[in-house]
């Protein structure tokens, strides 16, 4: 096969595996949002985490898909400088954030509209229904972001220092 | 397998990876890996390598027959 041919195979096999892949999200929720059980959606969550595994597996060799990426899509900057450890910083934050707030609607999602149970959320006696709901998920969403910045503080950073060793071993 | 010459051109002209991968518009360690052999460029990347050089691909680029 000539090269012309397979990067035009390539291209068409990447959006094809991405539209069965936004298949597989579509179908999982869907027969969970029917049938209110995960269980009948193993088969995809199953292929929702082995295809991303497999990508990974085979790019593993370019370093830089290790490097966190910003919203722009740039990376962030990997330097050891202060300006660029605290520039990473405000990334792991917003990003923790990001994080959070997509469990938030998750939990809520979930606990109002498809579960519809909420008594695990009323923790304290003393106040009532709504306060219990509001405060409990108040605490579920901050530490939901302090947990995602440890974290990703700890994962990126080493992945940052990994991707700096390798550049100095390619400079030799 | 393709033999470069990438990195006598860049002392030469004192230029580290960063700048050239800068110039030519990839990343740094594509550079360092172009370097080592372990990546082929493209025909596009090569010209561009050689044009920051302002010498011919030939120059920098040898292809070697490999053995079988």
């Amino acid at each position: 096969m000539d090269e012309r041919s397979q990067q035009m195979i390539a291209r068409g096999i990447g959006i094809t595996l991405a539209l069965l892949y936004v298949g597989l999200f579509v179908s999982a929720i869907w027969k969970y949002v029917d049938t209110k059980d995960i269980a009948n959606s193993t088969l995809e969550i199953i292929f929702i985490v082995l295809i991303p595994a497999s990508i990974a597996w085979f790019a593993r060799k370019d370093e830089s898909l290790s490097i966190p990426k910003m919203v722009s899509g740039e990376n962030v900057p990997t330097e050891l400088t202060k300006e660029a450890r605290k520039s990473r910083k405000k990334y792991y934050f917003w990003d923790s954030v990001g994080f959070a707030i997509a469990v938030l609607i998750l939990t809520i999602l979930s606990t109002f509209f498809i579960e519809k149970d909420w008594q695990h959320l009323l923790l304290f006696p003393n106040l009532n229904e709504t306060w219990n709901i509001i405060y409990v998920l108040g605490m579920e969403f901050i530490m939901s972001i302090i947990v995602f910045f440890a974290i990703s503080f700890v994962w990126e950073e080493w992945n940052v220092r990994k991707y700096n060793k390798k550049l100095e071993d390619l400079e030799e | 397998m393709l033999k470069t010459r990438i990195k006598e051109y860049r002392l030469k002209y004192d230029m580290n990876q960063q700048t050239l991968a800068e110039l030519v518009g990839v990343r740094r360690e594509t550079i360092g890996h172009l370097e080592r052999g372990n990546y082929n460029p493209s025909l596009k990347l090569a010209w561009d390598i050689a044009k920051v050089f302002n010498v011919s691909i030939e120059e920098i680029f040898e292809y070697v027959e490999e053995e079988k």
